[in-house]
């Protein structure tokens, strides 16, 4: 091999390293841009939000009686009657839960899916909402911070499941 | 020009660019060692705001207690109420005694459900935003984060449970 030969291949050699550091480098650096990592206030956040949101929903008072109460009655009894007995249980519930999810994470801009079923019975949905990027039922797999909640309802469990996508 | 004088031309050109790899090397190195500086700052700021978080939901002096006993996610209205007012009237013995606690935060609580709009300032100490320090001569800026926090509002005299959020604001000079 002539040495103008080796040279040359001394080159390729050194832009060939100096290639992949500039690779590597600018992969590195467009990492987070590319996968955002969560930070640890928001991680708590979502998955306290979610946790809170539902325990919190499930003690607050409508029409006499707390939420849960509704809910059970929704599920099973349907003896509740809410606004001078113009209101069954479960319009009752529908609202109440629209009206808060409306001025909380509807107005923060979270994508959620929010379902209420019997756990047994696929079919017996109480509620469902969800956006469109986030449906219920698959929310506890791997991309949310579920909150999750059962009840119990002889021989049934009432399943609460609310689910913060991001 | 004799080869020997090329061949040293060509050592110093070498010598250059290998140079200016390892300034270039360091540059890059400085700027992701200041990156993971910063993130790991925010990390523990972060970490920071959450403690504080827990703190205020268990703080006595506003939870829920039915026979003793502290209900989670809690806060008792009288309390709120009262809790508030206090710090308003003696504010700076009140405001001492719990900047040791809570440090540059703003707490509020708001009612959500049945009635809305009903807010609780409970803490405000922020930095003024942006305010020139004259010892320094530099303007100082300040930067705050939101937790947002559902809670209960129990109403002890009507026994009445109603959904509220609890918003804290921390701060921290940028």
């Amino acid at each position: 091999m002539k040495k103008a030969q080796i040279e040359l291949v001394g080159l390729v050699f050194i832009v060939l390293i100096l290639t992949i550091i500039m690779l590597f480098y600018v992969s590195y650096s467009f990492q987070d841009e590319i996968n955002p990592q969560k930070t640890e206030l928001k991680k708590y956040s979502d998955s306290e939000l979610s946790v809170s949101f539902v325990d919190v929903l499930l003690h607050t008072s409508v029409c006499g009686v707390t939420v849960k109460d509704l809910m059970i009655d929704c599920a099973k009894y349907n003896k509740i009657k809410c606004d001078s007995g113009s209101k069954t249980s479960c319009q009752k519930l529908n609202e109440t839960i629209t009206e808060i999810k409306e001025k909380t994470l509807d107005k923060w801009g979270y994508s959620y899916g929010f379902l209420i079923n019997i756990e047994e019975d696929k079919e017996f949905v109480i509620y469902s909402n969800y956006t469109s990027d986030c449906v219920p039922g698959e929310v506890i797999i791997g991309k949310s911070f579920p909150g999750l909640f059962y009840l119990g309802l002889n021989p049934n469990n009432l399943r609460i499941e609310l689910g913060l996508c991001t | 020009m004799k080869k020997a004088q090329l061949q040293m031309g060509e050592t110093i050109f070498v010598v250059i660019i290998i140079l200016f790899l390892i300034i270039i090397g360091m540059v890059f190195l400085y700027g992701h060692e200041e990156e993971s500086i910063f993130k790991s700052e925010r990390e523990f700021y972060e970490l920071d705001s959450v403690a504080l978080g827990q703190l205020i939901t268990n703080l006595p002096e506003l939870a829920c207690s039915v026979a003793g006993t502290k209900q989670q996610s809690c806060f008792d209205k009288s309390k709120v109420e009262s809790f508030s007012k206090i710090l308003y009237q003696n504010s700076d013995i009140a405001m001492e005694y719990y900047f040791e606690k809570l440090g540059n935060v703003n707490i509020t609580i708001e009612e959500v459900y049945p009635e809305e709009g009903k807010r609780w300032e409970i803490y405000v100490n922020n930095f003024d935003i942006n305010y020139t320090d004259t010892d320094l001569g530099m303007l100082i800026q300040s930067y705050g984060t939101t937790l947002k926090i559902p809670i209960l509002i129990k109403d002890p005299t009507t026994n009445k449970n109603s959904f509220g959020i609890l918003y804290v604001t921390k701060y921290r000079k940028i």
